[in-house]
């Protein structure tokens, strides 16, 4: 028997008529397309159905020691910011015109979501300097691989990859992956104080070099000096490519563009999407407009309607899969629809003025913070040379490890211990600090680090 | 008809620009906190800065709030109607799951924190495991993939990973001509090359055909099961075993999961591995296209494989483990869409084992309930059991200068979303229709009577007309580049 639910419009009697209309007497009879012997006759082990206050109850008690329970103060960031987001966001993307609808295929009924992502390819392209960019990709880090894999069909023949050390190390993991049958030779860009050795880039560049791959502000907080790695890079006639995961710097730094990158990429979390213990986000793709056919991933474009209206559809579709299977210039198929539109409300929000102004609040917060503890006399710039914009790294006497999970021991994680991504780092931590930390948490922070680092 | 007001379900509907148009200086869209620290300008820190502010639009809230909500309006969606569009699985989205997934409970966790405050994500992350090896019989799970095509892609690494593993490099992809377009574009990706089985009259994979392609080549088999046609491969376990023979493993494209939920499971005929679409299989939303989520389900050949970190279980702790050498790696950074995976444990959660099932076997009766109404109107060039999708043609229209295409964007003007058209594209002109089981039988009638009354009245040529935007013309898109929005400054 077919049970009953409130997700399930059809009821009993319903049941035995629309059987009736199919010609048969019992559901079994339609079931017979599938062949006995690969039938299952047993009940699926997800136990029974439960309401919403069941439901509810459960997820209370599972998050019990959460950091939302706890009211925790976090400065932890590393690819992910925590930003401020308007009321307003969660609501409009709660609309479920924009919630619900499929893929813009039929633009005749999609004109919303289809405007909505041509204003966020323009606001995405304004920030990056860059002329065009792609409706969204599924996040920082395969925007950054597919980068890398675009740079191929543009090089065609070139087999070597140069990556900056200082890319986020998962980021870095996610391009290896991606490359691993490809034929293509990764070597990695080492640093100095910080930032990319620009010596040791021009003595690893070669003519075989497709693409050398940098991250700005950098996995270590360090702004890097985009220009000059650039004019490097196209002595040998390699595409440069900038990523970018904490795009709220474009505010306030150069833009990949103007420092003469070929395909930029980023995560837009930063733009007041939730932290969601690491997505859904949404990546950001941009690139010159000569190589815009060999993009990956949906574009859409201006056009007009039979009455000479403005109007948009998704455009250049005989790049993608759908359309040239395998000679598609990659295999996705999605895009990150709904939190490309949360980035574009938020961006709308915060305004020319507003996006600015966050910035300065970050670098003015992350600048106090270096400022009062590195006061403590607990802990030093590593990079005090270096430039940074919300993040940075400071070096501990002790474990750094230790001293993170001792002060998690009272509701606060102070930064990531390096030692999560090279265990030969001890006393590395990485603090992140945006505009939601204020004087008091920062000082509070300092103070710990007194008490027990 | 009657129902029918607006196409895009909204009495009124009011043009609306570019935020950039009705952008004015000085207009604030939200306030930002008191600066409590010194104010450091970024000119007094970086050697170069911005050349000058972003051009991001300036306007107030309750401007930004109409401007979004105007544009809504100019949208079909789920919640206006069925959405029949096949292989997509466009059912409800239940809003509990949406309230869940954004408390600040569940979104305000950051991957790095502490593993004691992480413990109720990651059991969450467990228990959906869990859930998704009973879907499957399959013993593996990796939640990473943020979206079908990228479990595909995942999947793929995995079979290129299990031969090398085994000192060979197989080169070949052996897909159906029913075949969703990202399985040849991820085998590519993946670094193979495709070659492509015609499936019988009957619609399946059939044994000669494979034995005709099979050889020391094929690193797997990738197919739609039930297929793209709705109709379940009943080959498939001679299929799975001849493929294993030869040491080629079986991949299943899970986008019709929707269909078997707890009537068939893909590791009881010897699939290696599958790939979830939580969006389409357990109710994420589609969002307007994405964010999807991609898990796969392997067999115990390519457990070793699975990308890192994996969620293991020590006594009652959940931990992540990095650790493990013949991991393909990484293929996505953190810990995929984790914000779905609540989305679709809530749904799993709410309908319970014998809810799944139901699930599916509603949606086969609507599916076949469509075919029960159209089958003397419509052509069916394959006469199969049909499972939770009917694919018929426009042979019958013919002669009356009606077809596939025209009767899409005519239903448009019965403010209703079109079915999926010109695909599979084993079949011509293909109608392909998925009701899904949240469709109640008087929505299913009104989208028959529309098409019917379509046929009934061939000659109109230009639909859609009763929406907001009347056939837009794709082809001044493609032929003159507007990406951007193009300012006046």
């Amino acid at each position: 028997m077919t049970v009953q639910h409130r997700f399930l419009p059809t009821t009993p009697t319903d049941r035995m008529e629309l059987l009736k209309a199919c010609g048969v007497n019992s559901m079994e009879d339609l079931l017979q397309g599938i062949p006995s012997d690969v039938r299952f006759n047993g009940v699926l082990p997800s136990g029974p159905a439960q309401s919403e206050l069941e439901i509810r109850r459960r997820v209370r008690t599972l998050m019990k020691d959460g950091r939302y329970a706890k009211n925790a103060l976090s400065f932890i960031g590393a690819g992910i910011y925590d930003h401020m987001c308007p009321s307003a966001v969660n609501q409009l993307t709660l609309r479920g015109e924009f919630l619900t609808s499929y893929t813009p295929y039929q633009p005749e009924m999609s004109q919303g979501t289809l405007q909505a992502l041509f204003e966020f390819q323009t606001m995405v392209a304004e920030l990056f300097g860059m002329e065009v960019s792609n409706a969204s990709h599924y996040d920082g880090s395969t925007s950054l691989a597919e980068a890398a894999l675009m740079a191929m069909r543009i090089n065609k023949g070139k087999n070597r990859l140069l990556v900056s050390s200082s890319v986020h190390p998962e980021y870095i993991q996610v391009l290896t992956t991606y490359l691993a049958n490809l034929g293509v030779e990764l070597s990695f860009i080492p640093l100095e104080a910080g930032t990319t050795s620009l010596n040791s880039l021009k003595s690893l560049l070669s003519d075989d070099v497709m693409a050398v791959i940098i991250q700005s502000p950098n996995f270590y907080g360090c702004v890097e000096d985009l220009e000059s790695l650039s004019a490097v890079a196209k002595s040998k006639n390699a595409l440069f490519i900038v990523s970018t995961p904490e795009t709220l710097s474009l505010a306030v730094l150069p833009s990949p563009g103007d420092c003469g990158a070929d395909i930029a990429t980023g995560e837009g979390q930063s733009f007041g999407v939730p932290q969601s213990f690491g997505g859904p986000f949404v990546g950001l793709f941009t690139s010159k407009l000569e190589h815009v056919r060999q993009m990956p991933g949906r574009l859409c474009g201006e056009t007009v309607d039979a009455q000479g209206r403005r109007s948009y559809t998704l455009t250049l579709s005989t790049r993608e899969q759908h359309i040239r299977r395998d000679k598609a210039t990659s295999n996705i198929c999605t895009n990150q629809n709904l939190i490309a539109l949360w980035a574009t409300i938020w961006l709308t929000m915060m305004g020319k003025e507003g996006f600015h102004e966050l910035a300065v609040q970050n670098l003015s917060k992350a600048e106090y913070a270096k400022d009062v503890l590195v006061k403590t006399g607990k802990a030093k710039l590593r990079y005090p040379t270096q430039s940074t914009f919300n993040e940075f790294v400071i070096e501990l006497k002790g474990s750094a490890a230790e001293f993170a999970q001792k002060a998690a021991a009272q509701g606060i994680a102070p930064g990531v211990a390096l030692s999560r991504f090279d265990s030969t780092d001890t006393t590395g931590l990485l603090v992140c600090v945006t505009e939601k930390k204020s004087r008091d948490d920062i000082d509070h922070l300092a103070q710990l680090l007194r008490d027990l680092a | 008809m009657e129902f029918l007001k607006k196409s895009t379900g909204h009495a009124i509907v009011l043009e609306e620009p570019p935020s950039f148009e009705t952008s004015r200086p000085g207009a604030v869209g939200t306030d930002l906190p008191t600066l409590d620290v010194p104010r450091i300008e970024p000119k007094s820190v970086f050697k170069k800065v911005r050349n000058r502010k972003a051009r991001l639009p300036e306007l107030s809230e309750p401007e930004v709030m109409r401007h979004f909500t105007r544009m809504s309006t100019w949208n079909y969606a789920i919640d206006l109607g069925i959405y029949p569009l096949g292989s997509c699985t466009m059912k409800y989205n239940p809003r509990f799951n949406e309230e869940i997934a954004r408390s600040g409970e569940l979104s305000e966790a950051h991957p790095y924190d502490p593993i004691e405050w992480s413990q109720g994500h990651l059991r969450v992350m467990w228990e959906l495991t869990e859930d998704l090896k009973g879907v499957t019989g399959m013993p593996g799970i990796s939640l990473q993939p943020a979206a079908g095509a990228h479990g595909e892609l995942t999947g793929l690494m995995l079979v290129s990973a299990y031969h090398k593993a085994k000192g060979r490099h197989r080169k070949t992809i052996l897909t159906a001509d029913t075949a969703h377009g990202t399985n040849p574009a991820s085998a590519a990706l993946a670094g193979f090359q495709i070659v492509q089985i015609a499936t019988g009259e009957d619609g399946v994979i059939h044994p000669d055909a494979l034995a005709a392609v099979l050889n020391d080549d094929v690193a797997a088999l990738m197919t739609t099961n039930p297929n793209t046609l709705g109709i379940f491969e009943k080959n498939i376990q001679t299929v799975a075993n001849m493929l294993h023979e030869k040491d080629a493993l079986l991949y299943i494209d899970g986008a019709n999961l929707n269909a078997v939920l707890g009537l068939s499971r893909p590791g009881d005929f010897g699939a290696d591995v599958i790939q979830f679409n939580l969006h389409k299989t357990f109710s994420t939303p589609h969002g307007g296209g994405g964010p999807g989520s991609g898990p796969i389900a392997v067999s115990e050949r390519l457990l070793p494989f699975l990308p890192v970190p994996r969620l293991e279980k020590h006594g009652e702790k959940i931990v992540l483990v990095e650790d493990a050498p013949q991991s393909i790696g990484r293929v996505k950074a953190f810990f995929g869409n984790y914000g779905m995976f609540i989305r679709a444990w809530c749904y799993i959660r709410a309908l319970g084992g014998e809810g799944l099932r139901a699930v599916s076997e509603n949606a086969i009766l609507n599916a076949n309930y469509m075919r029960s109404q159209l089958k003397d109107v419509l052509y069916m060039p394959i006469n199969a059991p049909t499972l939770h999708e009917v694919v018929f043609n426009d042979r019958n229209q013919r002669d009356l200068n009606l077809d596939t295409t025209k009767m899409a964007k005519r239903l448009i003007d019965y403010g209703m979303h079109p079915m999926t058209v010109h695909f599979p594209l084993c079949v011509k002109n293909a109608i392909m229709i998925e009701p899904t089981e949240t469709e109640s039988r008087s929505e299913m009638d009104r989208f028959v009577s529309a098409l019917k009354e379509i046929i009934e009245t061939p000659g109109v040529e230009q639909a859609p007309t009763r929406v907001f935007r009347e056939r837009v013309d794709e082809t001044k898109a493609a032929r003159e580049l507007r990406l951007t929005y193009k300012f006046k400054d």
